[in-house]
């Protein structure tokens, strides 16, 4: 699976270079010029909630492009119910019923790696191939309403022997958690101020506030509560507000000839045949 | 240097082949609905030999009988000195009463209060909810057992360590002093006997030793109990048609506190000195005592004296 992802990273970071070098409007900028503020929303939480009825999930995020870094703040919320289906055939078939919410922001810096490969030259607030780090804070409210199990076994082998089955509810008010994120991604320009980009999260470090009696089930903007590790895709749909002008310099002739000695070009030829 | 132009057309397209890649890669992982929780805390009894700083286990074993408070069923007891204590699910606490057999006809009954925190999850919509039982803690004041260990904080179906160990010792250090009173045989009289009418000591009321005919060349042990309070016991011995009619022992001992891994503290005498009295007549200087000078079961005599 990961070479599958790493295979596709590779892939993607080639052709994107490729772009870069086809689409050569450049301007020279500062280190950290400010040059553009990107907001956008995640495409797979809208996906998500048109998708699943129980499911209510948003996303958004901003990016404040300076020079090849950029400051993104994240936020997000989520709703979802699940309960027990009818056809659960497992060792822990009992009836259940769960309600999760919960919000979340997140906060960070990336870098936008495409930068050195043009030097002095380079189009920062356009597409770009970034790694970052995120800090995270969510909160949680969820409740969970469950049968009780006893492992001893009757003469007829079922369970509940000793304890009767008795129905509990678990819940947590405002469970906060926070967790850390290293992320990367690309950010590509479909149309003048449109990008479509995605984020390739390991979500790690995960910690609860105290000692929660439900974990929940879903953390939003984090995954499955249970894992101490996630590592999660995002899609976004980004409108960029430029804060200058682009200044065009002439159209070069085939300006990726000057990347003809470049190793990537090279192993983009390679892959291509 | 050629280059094909058709790459860079294609250039755009494969950013978007790329993301879609992304996309089907970005599937929710799948759970497993195998879990290894379970209410059912393990808990192995042992019984040890706890004397003089060691300690060793015993092979035979207290028969034994397990009940939960809020339940009327009884726990099997039948997989040798291990048992399982199932954790009421709808509660923080569950109470044991554990009732021993430590003789004969005789039952010792222990609470056990186990104190634990239950940690629910949804495993996955299709496996369902799942509840573990985590930091188990024993409020061991009703108990009389010697130690109750939690070797394992969590309750696991497939755990290696057990999640309680209780432990009980069967102690060979006593409060009995054997103290042995020898008739030396003498070659002037050869077929002489003693009566002893009684033997009794300064500490109860009780005769040790009542009417008993022995021979010389024979001798006797009395087993004289001796208190914390004290530090020295009399054992007096009456006899009949002997002189001097009387004998007594004014015995010095010891008492110090020991205890060993898993067992609970131990008071263990030792005998110091000892002084022979006759009556009438005079007392005789203490007399070093060379025998095994702790009192343990083990030990036949810890002191002799010899009353001729």
């Amino acid at each position: 699976m990961r070479q599958f992802l790493f295979g596709n990273l590779l892939t993607g970071l080639i052709s994107l270079n490729v772009v870069f070098a086809q689409d050569a409007d450049t301007v020279v900028i500062g280190r950290f010029d400010p040059l553009a503020l990107r907001v956008g929303f995640s495409l797979n939480n809208v996906l998500r909630t048109i998708a699943r009825p129980n499911d209510t999930f948003y996303g958004f995020q901003a990016d404040l492009v300076l020079g090849r870094y950029m400051l993104v703040a994240e936020y997000g919320s989520g709703e979802l119910t699940r309960n027990n289906l009818p056809e659960s055939v497992d060792i822990v078939n009992n009836p259940y019923s769960y309600q999760g919410q919960g919000s979340y922001f997140r906060i960070g810096p990336d870098v936008n790696l495409l930068i050195n490969q043009a030097k002095t030259s380079f189009r920062a607030d356009a597409d770009g191939i970034f790694f970052g780090l995120r800090f995270a804070r969510g909160q949680v409210t969820d409740r969970m309403t469950l049968q009780t199990r006893d492992d001893i076994l009757d003469v007829d082998g079922n369970n509940n022997a000793f304890w009767p089955e008795q129905t509990i509810t678990a819940q947590n008010d405002n469970l906060g958690v926070i967790w850390f994120e290293m992320t990367a991604g690309m950010k590509v320009q479909l149309y003048r101020n449109i990008f479509l980009g995605y984020n390739l999260r390991f979500k790690l470090a995960r910690n609860f506030f105290g000692n929660p009696a439900l974990i929940p089930y879903e953390v939003p903007g984090y995954g499955f509560g249970q894992s101490n590790e996630q590592f999660r895709f995002d899609y976004y749909l980004f409108y960029q507000i430029p804060f200058r002008k682009q200044e065009r310099q002439p159209r070069r002739e085939l300006p990726f000839l000057h990347l003809a000695d470049n190793e990537l070009f090279y192993v983009a030829e390679v892959i291509r045949r | 240097m050629e280059h094909n132009a058709f790459l860079y057309k294609k250039s755009r397209l494969g950013v978007l082949i790329a993301l879609i890649f992304f996309g089907l890669s970005a599937c929710e992982e799948e759970s497993d609905c195998i879990t290894d929780s379970t209410n059912v805390a393990s808990v192995e009894f042992t019984k040890l030999i706890s004397n003089e700083g060691s300690n060793s286990e015993e092979d035979a074993l207290d028969s034994t009988i397990v009940l939960a408070e809020g339940s009327v069923a009884r726990l099997p007891t039948d997989r040798g000195n291990q048992t399982g204590l199932p954790l009421n699910p709808a509660s923080n606490t569950s109470t044991f009463y554990v009732f021993r057999q430590t003789e004969e006809g005789i039952f010792t009954g222990d609470t056990i209060v186990l104190n634990y925190r239950r940690e629910q999850t949804l495993i996955s919509p299709e496996c369902g909810p799942d509840q573990q039982f985590t930091d188990i803690s024993v409020d061991t004041a009703l108990t009389t057992f010697d130690s109750v260990l939690v070797r394992n904080p969590e309750v696991s179906r497939f755990g290696e360590t057990v999640n309680l160990r209780i432990f009980t010792c069967r102690y060979e250090m006593t409060n009995i002093l054997r103290l042995q009173f020898d008739y030396p045989e003498v070659e002037e009289e050869p077929n002489d006997t003693l009566f002893i009418r009684r033997i009794y000591s300064s500490i109860g009321k009780e005769n040790l030793l009542q009417d008993t005919l022995i021979e010389q060349g024979e001798d006797i042990i009395v087993e004289v109990p001796v208190t914390l309070s004290d530090e020295q016991v009399q054992v007096f011995l009456e006899t009949e048609g002997a002189t001097p009619e009387t004998y007594d022992v004014l015995a010095y001992y010891q008492r110090d506190t020991f205890q060993v891994a898993k067992c609970l503290p131990q008071d263990r005498y030792r005998i110091d000195s000892l002084r022979l009295g006759e009556n009438p007549g005079r007392l005789e200087e203490p007399t070093e005592v060379e025998e095994s000078t702790v009192f343990n079961i083990n030990n036949a005599v810890n002191a002799t004296v010899s009353i001729r």
